[in-house]
């Protein structure tokens, strides 16, 4: 274990650097002279060709690619991020105030979505071909289809509108978080619906769970103590995925709730070209996504002590 | 007859009758379709009632009307009534009159009874708050006209205010008068506006207000780089004593008074240490948003809210709320949901499509104020670019100008009451008795097809002249004009998820009648379209500028005067290739709108302006007014007091707004 530990560690750092390198490459893309935007933005009067001058020679703009890059990075491991050009205030104390919003929504996102799709997808298990087993993949179908500001205009309507039972939008009380949390549940919790479902099919066709059964075993001891173990590992793969799309992703559901983190954040900074912003969210969605698919893959060695041997040598 | 008694006999017995399956889905067949007939009939009652309102405003409308026909000038309710234009006196609505309008210089204003009949009685004073939905914080990049501007916030006031008829009345300042040039040594050339100040006004800090604070304000303003129109300078702003000021611009500028109705020159305390440069004013506090309005500045939360409180110690009529809470809503639909939900008590910026469903509502009332702004379609006038260029040729101005049916664009585009036909880019009404200049045009598709074909732009290649037909009815394919090779294609500026979208193909189908082609740019984002009307990479553009201070010159000098700052047109503020002449006007307007504003009195500057938006409207289209629109805004029952509403949101104030316990 200690093995993959330390394997996976080095593999992050290669892909984190990877990343970096192709978030920083991304930036210099951009149209403009961000010297020049910068000044625009912190000063009233248009820059002079020397003051732009003078400000690239200060941001190291004129020196080589690779120069630039080693710079950018030394800093943004310290957290420097640079300067919002809109806002005039580091893109760090931007993303440390918008995080906590988002990890909090994702979080509770992700709670629900599990609390509605691992029943479910067991009862589906349970009872293959069934009415339950059709009634579930029809919800998985239509929960996986909805479009997320469709879904987030029903529910509003529904239990805000017509049934006054929750508050619109805001960010002030727990109930607030009600609505868009359940607007990203339904749509992982449906995708997780037949992950588990197809999961623990699988492990019940096992041959050892087959055998379990044959012995007399309870269906339920059956499931729990033999299939739901092997299930787990898809399951918790699947879980992984939809938690860093849902911190990463959350853009139309912050927007129309105006939940006020990093999905809002992003959707401002595209609108007002504000490309440090918008580049260190780019390198934030790519972390998040590859942080957690780190933190399941040891998630899983632990789950399944089987495979360590195998993993280790990757 | 054996066999058959011999198969009804196998028939066992569970196929008898309806298995539980089918109970089930004729049950829930059943209740979708209750579902269906309860909510289509559910709404009978409010769309009869929206039906009823919407009635009742044509009607008095249509008695204004020819009570102007035959009279000459608009008339009270009453006046209507025994005039026997209206049978009896609205419960629905009241009108307003006012000055400055297109009938004998007279003009009216039908809003409904928002407070009157349907709020009831004011709830005790701890009981009196309310949340009203506004379009996103305005304040995201930029915070330094924070609690003014776009938003009023009611907490800083300006030295001259506007009415609803955009006449000017003295609000910090009690008079103005001018001095002749030579006042100020710094700008020798320009007259000075010596204001006379209201003596016992007192900040929300307790510090009395004083011409130091005035000339606080306005050295701000150019610090900052923050001056609209003014024309101020550094040495503009001159104390001659506590409760008088003088403020000399750097060049002419009789229009001075007007312009200050604007809320970037609110007045700010002199204590408050917020003329630092740059974006960022600091972390907003009770400290430093400090104003003398009937509101004081309690919290702000970036993206999320501002909270302001009733101030005591006002010096005017003290606010019937005690506080205020303006609620950031990004989404249109979210903030009509909020309003429905009762989450919000009122909300700015009921859009189009969402005036019709509002209205519906029994828990809601829809206020729309006077005419505020126009949609207007500008052209690029100067394009250099060969793809940009065919607005500069007058012919495809004109053609383009009379292929649109203006009245029924509105008719079809807009709910009763919220927009009517407009001859001018900016409300008519700011150009008072010279309003009459403006006469209109009417639409001529006909024509509009033959000069184009006249001027070389042909269908079917057919030779110039020949007046081959194009694009129209289901008999023709759709085909656009040709002109050496070139189609007439005509680039509308526009972005992702733009709600005037609908109007925009609403005028492309319009258009094409005369075998003009509009390409709508809907992809891109707004700062991408900001980077091609800036480099002139453009055709057409649909903008709704709004008239927010007095001067009859405002939107003509932000938007097609030489001497403007936008890098749209002029570079006088920016450099190419992010600016160019593309909207100037040339110099016929310039000397136009150049004499409105060195005009000596109102009444000059209305007369100039109003020939200068006759030449670009209808003489030489460099720009095709089509609908003047009001501000509309939502309301629950329970909120009263909201009658007569500004025309320009940005003067809207809140101080006898009122909650209700009805």
């Amino acid at each position: 274990m200690t093995q993959l530990f330390l394997r996976r560690t080095g593999w992050l750092c290669v892909v984190l650097i990877a990343i970096s390198a192709l978030t920083f490459w991304l930036g210099t893309l951009v149209p403009g002279n961000p010297a020049e935007m910068i000044l625009l933005a912190t000063q009233s009067e248009p820059p002079t060709e020397l003051q732009i001058r003078a400000k690239r020679s200060e941001l190291g703009l004129d020196r080589p690619l690779p120069d630039q890059y080693q710079r950018w990075l030394s800093r943004a491991v310290r957290g420097d991020l640079g300067v919002s050009w809109t806002r005039s205030v580091t893109v760090t104390s931007l993303i440390v105030e918008r995080l906590p919003r988002t990890v909090l929504l994702a979080a509770a996102g992700l709670a629900l979505s599990l609390m509605i799709a691992l029943p479910l997808g067991l009862a589906s298990a349970r009872r293959p071909g069934s009415r339950i087993d059709s009634a579930c993949r029809a919800w998985s179908l239509v929960g996986g289809s909805l479009p997320a500001y469709l879904l987030a205009y029903l529910l509003i309507l529904v239990l805000a509108v017509k049934l006054q039972l929750l508050p619109v939008l805001g960010f002030d009380s727990p109930l607030h978080l009600v609505l868009p949390a359940l607007t990203l549940a339904v749509g992982s919790a449906a995708s997780i619906t037949r992950f588990t479902r197809n999961a623990v099919l699988d492990a019940m066709s096992q041959s050892h769970v087959r055998a379990a059964a044959a012995r007399g075993v309870p269906e339920n001891a059956v499931l729990r103590v033999h299939a739901l173990r092997n299930a787990s590992l898809p399951i918790v793969t699947m879980v992984g995925l939809s938690l860093a799309g849902l911190i990463g992703g959350a853009f139309v559901v912050e927007w129309i709730f105006n939940w006020p983190g990093m999905g809002t954040l992003a959707v401002e900074a595209i609108n007002t070209k504000d490309y440090p912003v918008i580049q260190a969210f780019v390198l934030f969605s790519a972390l998040a996504y590859v942080i957690v698919n780190f933190a399941v893959d040891l998630l899983c060695a632990a789950l399944d002590p089987r495979g360590d041997r195998a993993r280790a040598s990757i | 007859m054996i066999q058959a008694i011999a198969r009804r006999q196998r028939r066992p017995n569970s196929q008898q009758g309806f298995t539980l399956i089918e109970l089930l889905v004729v049950i829930i067949i059943l209740g979708i379709l209750a579902a269906v007939v309860v909510f289509a009939v559910g709404g009978v009652g409010d769309k009869g009632r929206s039906a009823a309102l919407s009635t009742d405003y044509d009607t008095i409308q249509t008695a204004q009307e020819a009570y102007c026909a035959n009279n000459g000038a608009y008339a009270s309710e009453a006046t209507l009534v025994t005039s026997g234009l209206l049978s009896e006196q609205s419960s629905m609505h009241d009108i307003e009159l006012g000055t400055g309008g297109n009938c004998g210089n007279t003009s009216y204003t039908i809003t409904s009874t928002a407070g009157n009949g349907w709020a009831g009685a004011a709830l005790p004073f701890a009981q009196q708050s309310l949340k009203v939905a506004y379009r996103g914080d305005p304040w995201t990049t930029d915070m330094r006209r924070l609690a003014r501007f776009p938003l009023d916030t009611n907490v800083n006031e300006t030295l001259t205010k506007v009415r609803n008829d955009y006449q000017v009345d003295p609000r910090l300042a009690t008079s103005w008068s001018l001095i002749n040039p030579g006042n100020n040594p710094a700008y020798p050339s320009s007259p000075t506006w010596r204001f006379k100040l209201r003596p016992g006004v007192i900040f929300h800090n307790e510090t009395p207000f004083t011409a130091t604070d005035v000339k606080y304000s306005m050295d701000r303003l150019v610090n900052l780089g923050d001056d609209f129109t003014a024309k101020l300078g550094a040495s503009s702003s001159v104390v001659v004593d506590p409760l008088t000021i003088d403020i000399t611009t750097i060049t002419p500028n009789l229009r001075l008074p007007e312009i200050l109705v604007h809320p970037t020159y609110a007045i700010i305390a002199n204590n408050t240490g917020i003329g630092v440069p740059g974006n960022n004013l600091g972390t907003p506090s009770t400290a430093n948003i400090v104003g003398t309005g009937p509101f004081k500045f309690r919290t702000f939360a970036a993206t999320s809210n501002i909270v302001v409180e009733r101030y005591d110690g006002y010096w005017g009529q003290k606010s019937k709320l005690k506080d205020l809470t303006f609620r950031f809503i990004n989404d249109a639909t979210a903030r009509r949901l909020a309003l429905e939900a009762g989450d919000v008590d009122a909300m700015y910026d009921v859009g189009r499509q969402q005036v019709g469903p509002l209205r519906s509502n029994s828990a809601l009332n829809v206020v729309s104020a006077p005419t505020s702004f126009v949609f207007n379609l500008y052209m690029n006038l100067n394009g250099t670019a060969s793809a940009f260029n065919e607005t500069t040729d007058p012919v495809v101005r004109q053609a383009l100008a009379l292929s649109i049916d203006r009245q029924d664009f509105v008719n079809k585009n807009w709910e009763s009451g919220v927009a009517t036909l407009a001859n001018t880019p900016s409300p008519i009404f700011v150009l008072g008795p010279h309003a009459s200049q403006i006469q209109g045009y009417s639409p001529n598709l006909a024509m509009a097809n033959q000069i184009l074909d006249a001027a070389g732009w042909t269908c079917g290649g057919g030779a110039p002249g020949s007046n081959t037909p194009c694009a129209g009815g289901p008999a023709n394919p759709t085909e656009v004009r040709i002109k050496a090779g070139e189609p007439l294609d005509l680039f509308m500026l526009s972005q992702a998820s733009n709600a005037d979208d609908p109007l925009l193909q609403d005028l492309k189908g319009r258009v094409l009648k005369a075998g003009i082609q509009m390409t709508i740019d809907s992809g891109a984002t707004s700062s991408q379209r900001s980077t091609k009307k800036n480099q002139g990479n453009w055709d057409l553009d649909h903008v709704n500028p709004n008239q927010n201070d007095s001067n009859p010159a405002f939107l003509l000098t932000l938007q097609w005067w030489s001497l403007s700052v936008n890098p749209w047109v002029s570079c006088l503020a920016a450099t190419p290739p992010n600016c160019g002449p593309w909207q100037q006007a040339g110099p016929a307007f310039d000397n136009l709108v150049a004499q409105a504003l060195a005009a000596p009195n109102l009444d000059g500057a209305q007369n100039f302006s109003a020939q200068a938006m006759k030449q670009i409207g209808e003489q030489e289209h460099k720009i095709i007014p089509l609908a003047a629109l009001s501000r509309v805004y939502g309301l629950r029952k329970h909120v009263g007091g909201f009658t007569s509403p500004h025309p320009a949101e940005s003067h809207l104030l809140w101080d006898k707004v009122f909650r209700s316990g009805g």
